[in-house]
Order: C-alpha cells, then structure tokens, then sequence
C-alpha cells in the first residue's frame, strides 16, 4: 500500500514564541480514510492550509502523491480537492457558476454538473444565488466543489460543521461510498471523536502541536480495549504502584485499564493494601475520556 | 498562454451578476448625455457663434474627452478595478481559486486583462457616445450644422484612443495593485475618488505636480494627442513603462501575500525585485533628464498654400513685424525657402500674404506664429476658405512656442501690491515674496515641458530669466523708493538683489526683439525710473553691443512713431535724427511705413477719398459731410472698451445734434453679422463698416481700437487721437473746434 501524504517532521510557528506544529510526521496510506483528531487549536488548521499549499511548506517536510508538494503548486490541484475551514463561495454566483467554474479551472466538461447536484442535494437551489443559501447548503456546495473534479486525494477540514444531524449523517455516507467505490483518499480532520470513530479507517490525535497517536483505527481500539477505570485517591502523594497495568496518574486521581470488571476489586484491594485511601471507583465510557484527558 | 485564457474565462464567469457593464455605460456616457442636454438647453446666442468658426465637428468631439479623461475614466478605473478584486476579498474566495490548478501568476495577469478590457471597452463606449450625442444634434436635429463640417477623422479618433488608453495604464495598474493587496475595498475605493476630486484642487495650491504621478499623466493625455506625429505621446509613453513597473511590484506583493518571511529565502525572487527597483530607478532618472527639440541642420521653411484665392507670394516677417524675405508660391501651391542666408534669432515669426498685407493666422488652439531659430526646418500647411485661415504646424519649436507667454504672473501679481509708490499690506514681507515670485515664475519658464516631452530651450529658458531679472529688479527699485539707504541694505541680507544684477546679459538680439524685454531694459538703463518716448533715444549710447543697440533704438523709435499724444513736428525731427544711426537696413525698412503715415498728418492736408459700407452693403464716403465737423469711433463688437466707451460716444452725439458735425460709429467687425447685431439704433449715430485692412486703418496707422478721430469741415484730420469719450477731456477737445 502506498502513501499519498507523507510529512516528515514538520515544524511551523508564527512566532518565535509559539510553535503551531513542533516536528510532527503523518503517513496517510492510498485508500484510508484518514482522520485528523485534535481540540481547538491544536494545530489541524495550520497542518491543513499547508497541505493545501495555502501556507507555504518552506522546509520541504510534506510530499504529496510521493513529490514534495511546493513543486507540484498549483498543478496537483487537479488531483487535491480542498475543503479548509469554512466554505469560500462567491456570494453572488449560484452553485451552477460554481461548478462551472471548478469545471473550467480543471479543463472538465461540464455535463457533470447536474449529477454532483444531485449528489449534494442542490438541484432545487441551482440557479439560486450563494448569499441566498443557509450554512448546510454552503458546506455542501463546497463539498460538491471539490468532488466534481473527482480527486485522489480529498481534504476536508471540519467538513460537517454547521449541518443537522441528518446533514452530517448524508455526508458521513457520501464521504464513505467515494472511498469505496472510487477508492479515493481522504484526509479528514475534526474534533469531534465520535465522528470520526464512525467513518475512519485510520486516526491521528494531535494536540498542542504534537502528535499523540497515529494509527489504524483498530490499533486504537486495540489499545483501549478492556475496562478503564478511574479512583480517586483523596490527597495522598505517595507512590503508586500497580505492576502488570497501565497507570495514568493525574493529580488526585489514577486511570487504570483493566482487561475486565472483575478485576475492579484486586486493584482496590491492592491500593488498599499500600495504605492509599480510595474514595471513589468509576468505570470509564471508552476511547472519548482517554481523549479528553489527553486534550486538557 | 492556454493558463491565462482558462484564468480570463474563469474571470468572466465571477463576472456574472455584477451589473459591471452599468458601471462602464455609465462613465461612458454620463458625459456625452450631459453634453447632449448641455447643447439643447442652450440659450443660442448669435453673438457667440459669429466669430467662432470651428471647422469640423470633429473638434466638438474632443471637447469632452478633457473632463473624460479626469474625472469619468479615473472613476471607472477605480470602480472596474475594485470589482475585480473584491469579488475575491469578499469571502476571501482566493482559497477557492488558488487552489484549482491554474498558476497565481495567470489569475493575476487575466484580472489585470479584465480590466484592460473594460477600461479598452469604456473608452471607446465613450467615442461612440460622443459622436452619437453630435451626430443626433447636428444631423438629425441640425442644431449649429452650419458651423461645422462634418468630416471625421479617424485618425486622430485613433490616436486619442490609444493615448488615453496607454495614459490611463499606470492609474490602472496602481489601482488594481492597490486593489488587489489591500481588502479594504470601499475605503480604498473611496480614498481613491475623494483623490481625483482633490487632484484638480490640489493643483492649485502644487502646481508643479510630477509627470509620474498617475494623474497627471490622464490630465495629459486627455488634454491632447501627440503635436510631432509620434503614435503615443511623451506621458502616455511614461504611463505606459510606470505600469509594468507597478504591476511587477505589485505581482510580487500579491504572490508573497501569505507569507511575507518566505519571500526573503527565495533569493532568485529577492534578486528579481532589486533588479526591478534598480530598473525602475535608472528609468525615473532617464525619464528626469529634459529633452530638446533637435536643430534639423539646415534653416528651411516650406509648405504647401490650400486657397480658394491665388496667392502667389507670402512674406516672412518676425515677431515684431520685420520683414526678412519673400517666399514665391509655386502653382501648385507648394513654397520652400532655404534660409541659410538670413539671421533668424529665435523667436515667433509669422507669414503676411503680401497684397493687402494680411497675416496668415491660424485658428483653434494652434498658435497662430510659428517659433524658428536658426537651423530649423518648419513646415506649414495653410488652409484658407472664405476669409478663413487654418494652419497646421509641424517640425518647430513646440516648447518655447508654448512656453513663450508662460511664467510670468507671479511677477505681475506682485505688482498690484504697488500702488501709488506705496505698498499695500505686509511690508516687510515683500521682498521675500518677490524672491518666491521670482523663483517661481523661473521655474515655471524653464520647467515647461510639451505633451511629447520636449522642454525649453536652455537659450529660450534663459532669455526668460533674464527678463524676470528685469521685472524682479524694478520691483526692487519700486520698493527701495521707499526705504532708506540703510534699510535698504539690510533688506538684501541674503544678497539676492545683488545675484540678479551680476545675472543680467542683454548681449543677445533675440531677447531685445521682444518689447517686454526692450521696455524693461530702457528702465534698467535709466536707473529704474520710468522713461517717456523722448528720453529713450539718449540712453541708447550706455549700450555696448552694435546690434542689440540697432534693435533698441528699432524698438525706442517704434513707440515713438506710435505715440499719438506727442506732438507730431517734435516725433519727426527727432526720427531723422536717430534713423541715421541704425546701420540695419531691414530696421530702417520696417519703420518705414510708420514714419510714412505720420508725416502724412502733419500736412494737414484733405483726406484722400476712403469708402464703407453701410448696413445695406453700398458704398459711402466722409466727403457727402461736407462742411460737418466729423467724430469717428473705430470700434468692433468684440472689443470691451469700445463697448464701455459707446454709451458716453452717443450721448455726444445726443448733445451736439443741432451743431455742424456727424457722428460716425466705423467697425471693423470681421464679421458683418457681428457688427448688424451690435450697432447702434441712435438716428443721431452713422453706422458703416470697413475692413481693419482697409486702406483708411492704414491711413491712420490705426494698430488699437478704439480711436477717435475729429476730422474738419474741410475733410482735414484735426485730432488723430481724441480722448476716450468716457473721459472729461473728449468735450473739452471738441468744444475747442465745434462752437
């Protein structure tokens, strides 16, 4: 299997005392619906923009379709189709001038218009002007965009922000059936876990400008699969020791994953035995909680 | 190529819904509609069109194109160049279209077409609006037809259209630069018109604004095409270079826009901005340096004569009237003259048509004399149609001819802040103001520069500072009047006076043959008091150069022979005294003429017999008032003061009635028409006509109107110049006589 985006040890900051991206690598495979996790700020925009090519990569750390991506600008376009932040329409055009107007830019012919309205449901509204248009139509008339000229390689930046559940629920499909019927790459990004649980094959958690994990979704789960538990342990400072498991220790409070819930009684026991005093045992939800303590 | 017609397509399609052709229509033909109305509404004064022959409609044209050019075509410029760039800045849709697969560079350089096209497109919606607007006027509804000619000529339609195109060049590229960098397009666009607007004012108070300054260059563009037959004249040239410079600056502020530190590594890029602000520096300073108008080698005048008349010489005669020689016309109405042989200083010349002596003159705006030096080549072409003449002027001195009448007025402000010896206002100012004056009027005559980019003459330029040595100096001489010797020396701290008159050089004919220069020059040598006719000839021998000396005691005698007030015995004995003393026999021709007809006065012989016309066309003589008194007003109706003075010349005729002498009002209208409309319906007032060519004008050697003449009844002149009639002294003459 390939590899469409290939970024090696990318660093950017807009200042000398900020960092927005320290030194991160990200392989995404040919085929993979790549999801790119990370809170507000943690540096997905930036990775974004300058895969897009819309901030220059002056290091030369990103290679796209296996060529450093600044020399394949603005050609490569033809193969990239880019969703980066929020949607950038002309307000006066209506979605056909849109359309014709990727269509043009690409060199396609333009009966492919009709379907791909079809596809994002704006066959009613095709002749309306964009200003006229709610927030869902936008998002979806900027999907359309970059699907007509039928890419490689999709990058979308928080693609479903600002549509219904149902919206997101029709894109999520829409977005599934392209990578498996046309086998086309896409690089999603979001920070909304639960999004991408349900539509990536593969994940990438970043936060702060740094890499947390990277992998398949099933080496994620893999990972948290089993109980996690969380105890409160009042104020004691002492050590802890738990051998055979994996301690998270934060403050007052220790996370702990365990292979079943039967085991929640030795490893109280256990604490109990070392003289930490254990106020309260609760049972984690899943892969959400770990992520969530990982972006505080 | 193939990138920038897809990135042109794709600016068509962003074009859609914008209602851009609006814009254009409108500055387009907002001005010919405003003409069009303009010209209905007008209240058709006959007066106005009977001396103003305009010979082609094709001049009514253009007459727009000045306010066009200024005001609507800058306005479209910023408006088309806005759009352009805002449809992008709105929703900053750039993201959107850099990332389709068509180079930054392309979607640039097809905005930048875009908007040439549109600027082509308003331009020439502009041409068609105009000719439409005259053509509706003069065709259909025949308003003025009669006074033009309704030829077109598309070649110089052409060449207007292509220098206001390549003039507006560089407002176009700065506006679409500024545009396409800056989001701010409604203040931008706001700036930029509050500018224009501001731009005819800030003319005033700056008015030397640079030839770079975009504005400028529409200003000269617009005011007229090239005068030497160059396809696109001096600052649309200008514009034209300063627009690429623009747009290469601009393309790079545009392309880096994003990430202005990645500029810096790209050296290949850094080097290609240096060289380009080196390129443009070394241009600028190019661009600085003055051009002259190069000597053609050899002095030749030729041309062609288009008459409906024969004419079978012309006379060549100089600026203050000289003859210099005679030019034979060939039948085919070609002349050429080589005059290698004859001292032309430089200065205006004009050309006389030798039978009644009548200068060849030129309408419009063209000068009506051509300026020669020696070693010029110039060619005429003289039209002339019933009684009208048009010429056309190529290969002189386009520089110093216009240049010739300019930088004075600060000078001639300055001295209306003298009155009765006394200066009005800030004393103490005045003499720093004289130096602001005098730097100012030397830079406007020197700074001048042609629309195709040819300066004055260092010569020319000098001439002009010497004279303005001259003004500066007996302004100096007025205020030190004023001043005691101390005061007056520490006035002159800074030793400005004393630079002036280390300046002055008056060994040169050429600036003599100018009878500003000769006046101020008599007042030099008299130390700066005022000189009367009488005392010129004696301070002729402070002058050292033999020929400057022979054309100031030309210029002394001149006014002399001029000078009605003096009493005629005293003007002609000292004439034969000092006209020995000329050694130029082209001088002594030329006063000739003069001389003839005053001493033809002093016989006080009988007129011999003149005819007019009255306003029934037949013929009329003075001599049917035989045994009248007869007053005489020459006059022309274009003339303020023989207006003002003609109420006062009535209410004398009013008075004297019933005593033995005739009123008779004698224009010399060029026009009949004119002169129908504007005469006197007073019975008591003789109304006839001659030409201001006339063998009586020349009688008389009338060279100013209005004059009044008191003949007796005998029919022998006793007053060649009476007072004004509004003056107390007319009556006090006429009661002498008219008891």
């Amino acid at each position: 299997m390939d590899t469409i985006i290939d970024i090696q040890q990318l660093s950017y900051s807009y200042n000398n005392n900020f960092k927005a991206l320290d030194d991160i690598s990200i392989q995404v495979p040919r085929g993979a619906v790549y999801g790119f996790l990370g809170p507000n700020g943690a540096g997905k925009s930036t990775t974004m923009r300058m895969l897009a090519g819309i901030m220059p990569d002056e290091s030369g750390a990103i290679r796209v379709f296996g060529e450093p991506l600044g020399g394949q600008l603005p050609g490569v376009y033809a193969k990239i189709g880019c969703l980066v932040e929020q949607p950038v329409l002309y307000s006066h055009l209506t979605a056909k001038d849109h359309l014709e107007l990727v269509l043009k830019s690409n060199g396609l012919a333009l009966d492919k218009i009709d379907p791909i309205l079809e596809m994002v449901g704006l066959t009613r509204a095709k002749h309306l002007a964009v200003k006229r248009y709610s927030l869902g139509m936008k998002q979806r008339l900027a999907i359309g965009l970059c699907l007509v000229k039928e890419p490689e390689l999709l990058l979308l930046d928080e693609p479903v922000n600002g549509l219904d559940p149902n919206g997101m629920q029709e894109v999520r499909e829409m977005l599934l059936r392209l990578n498996g019927q046309h086998g086309i790459t896409i690089f999603i990004s979001s920070h909304l876990l639960a999004e991408l649980e349900k539509m990536c094959s593969h994940i990438c958690i970043i936060n702060k400008g740094k890499i947390h994990f990277q992998g398949t979704m099933q080496e994620l789960k893999l990972k948290f699969e089993g109980t996690p538990v969380r105890i409160s342990i009042g104020d004691y400072d002492g050590p802890v020791s738990l051998p055979g498991y994996e301690v998270l220790r934060k403050d007052h409070t220790i996370t702990c994953h365990l292979q079943s819930r039967n085991e929640i009684p030795v490893i109280v026991r256990r604490l109990v035995e070392q003289g930490i005093p254990v106020y309260e045992v609760k049972q984690e939800g899943s892969l959400e909680s770990w992520f969530m303590d990982i972006i505080q | 190529m193939r990138n920038i017609i897809k990135a042109f397509r794709l600016e068509r399609i962003k074009g859609r819904h914008t209602r851009t052709w609006l814009i254009m229509l409108l500055t387009a033909w907002l001005l010919p509609l405003l003409i069009f109305i303009f010209t209905l509404t007008l209240d058709r004064d006959p007066e106005i069109y009977m001396d103003k022959v305009v010979t082609s409609w094709f001049d009514q044209v253009f007459k727009g194109v000045s306010a066009f050019g200024m005001l609507f075509l800058p306005m479209a410029v910023v408006l088309l160049t806005a759009q352009v760039s805002s449809v992008e800045h709105k929703n900053n849709t750039w993201q959107l279209i850099e990332t389709q697969p068509i180079p930054k560079w392309s979607i640039f350089i097809a905005k930048y077409f875009r908007v040439l096209v549109q600027v082509l497109l308003v331009i020439l919606l502009f041409f068609a609006g105009q000719y439409m607007a005259y053509a509706v006027l003069y065709k259909l509804l025949h308003i003025d037809a009669q006074y033009y000619s309704l030829a077109v000529s598309w070649a110089d339609t052409l060449a207007y259209i292509l220098n206001l195109f390549a003039g507006a060049m560089s407002f176009m590229a700065l506006m679409f630069v500024l545009h396409i960098n800056i989001r701010m397009t409604n203040l931008l666009s706001t700036c930029a018109i509050v500018s224009l607007l501001g731009y005819t004012m800030a003319k005033v108070f700056f008015p030397d604004i640079p030839a770079w300054v975009p504005l400028v260059q529409l200003e000269k563009v617009s005011g007229g095409i090239s005068e030497v037959g160059a396809w696109l004249n001096y600052y649309a040239r200008l514009s034209l270079v300063q627009s690429l410079f623009i747009l290469v600056v601009g393309y790079l502020f545009y392309y880096y826009r994003n990430y202005r530190r990645y500029f810096f590594k790209q050296y290949g890029t850094l080097a290609f901005a240096a060289a380009t602000v080196l390129l443009g520096a070394v241009a600028a300073y190019w661009l600085s340096q003055p051009r002259y108008q190069p000597s053609h080698g050899r002095s030749v005048l030729a041309g062609h004569v288009d008459a409906d008349t024969e004419v079978k010489e012309l006379l060549l005669v100089s600026g203050e009237g000289l003859p210099l020689a005679a030019i034979p016309v060939e039948e085919n109405g070609d002349f050429r003259l080589v005059l290698d042989s004859v001292d032309i200083p430089m200065s205006h010349y004009s050309l006389l048509q030798p039978l009644n002596r009548q200068p060849v003159i030129a309408y419009k705006d063209k000068p009506s004399a051509f300026f020669m030096t020696n070693g010029d080549s110039v060619h005429l072409y003289i039209k002339m149609r019933n009684g009208f003449t048009d010429m056309d002027i190529s290969g002189d001195r386009r520089a110093e001819s216009a240049a010739a009448g300019i930088g004075f007025s600060n000078m001639e402000q300055l001295k209306w802040k003298i009155e009765n010896d006394r200066i009005k206002g800030d004393e103490a100012a005045f003499l720093e103001q004289l130096e602001k004056s005098y730097r100012r009027d030397v830079k406007a005559s020197g700074g001048y520069t042609t629309i195709d980019g040819y300066a004055v003459a260092p010569d020319v330029s000098g001439r002009n500072t010497t004279l303005l040595n001259l003004k500066a100096l007996s302004l100096w001489e007025l205020y030190g009047k004023m001043k005691s010797k101390s005061e007056l020396a520490a006035s002159d701290q800074f030793g400005f006076i004393n630079r002036l008159r280390e300046a002055l050089d008056f060994n040169d004919v050429s600036l003599v043959a100018r009878e500003e220069f000769a006046d101020n020059y008599f007042r030099y040598l008299h130390e700066n008091r005022e000189v009367t006719d009488i005392q010129k000839p004696a301070l002729l021998d402070r002058i050292k150069d033999d020929r400057v000396r022979d054309a100031m005691r030309y210029q002394a005698l001149k006014s002399l022979l001029d000078n009605n007030a003096l009493d005629d015995s005293l003007v002609l004995a000292m004439y034969d005294t000092e006209m020995v003393k000329i050694r130029s026999a082209r001088y002594r021709k030329a006063l000739a003429t003069d001389y003839q007809s005053r001493k033809a006065r002093t016989n006080f012989s009988v007129l011999p017999e003149f005819l007019f016309e009255d306003e029934n066309g037949a013929k009329q003589s003075l001599r049917q008032f035989a045994g009248n008194y007869i007053v005489l007003d020459i006059w022309a109706s274009w003339c303020p003061p023989c207006k003002a003075n003609a109420p006062y010349f009535y209410d004398y005729a009013d008075k004297f009635r019933d005593r033995n002498v005739k009123f008779v009002a004698v224009s010399v209208d060029q026009h009949i028409n004119a002169w129908k409309t504007h005469k006197t319906p007073n019975p008591n007032i003789v109304n006839w006509h001659t030409s201001f060519s006339s063998d009586f004008i020349r009688y008389f050697g009338i060279k100013g109107i209005p004059r009044y003449i008191l003949i007796s009844p005998e029919g022998v002149p006793l007053q060649h110049e009476l007072p004004m009639p509004s003056q107390s002294g007319f009556e006090t003459v006429l009661k002498q006589y008219i008891k």
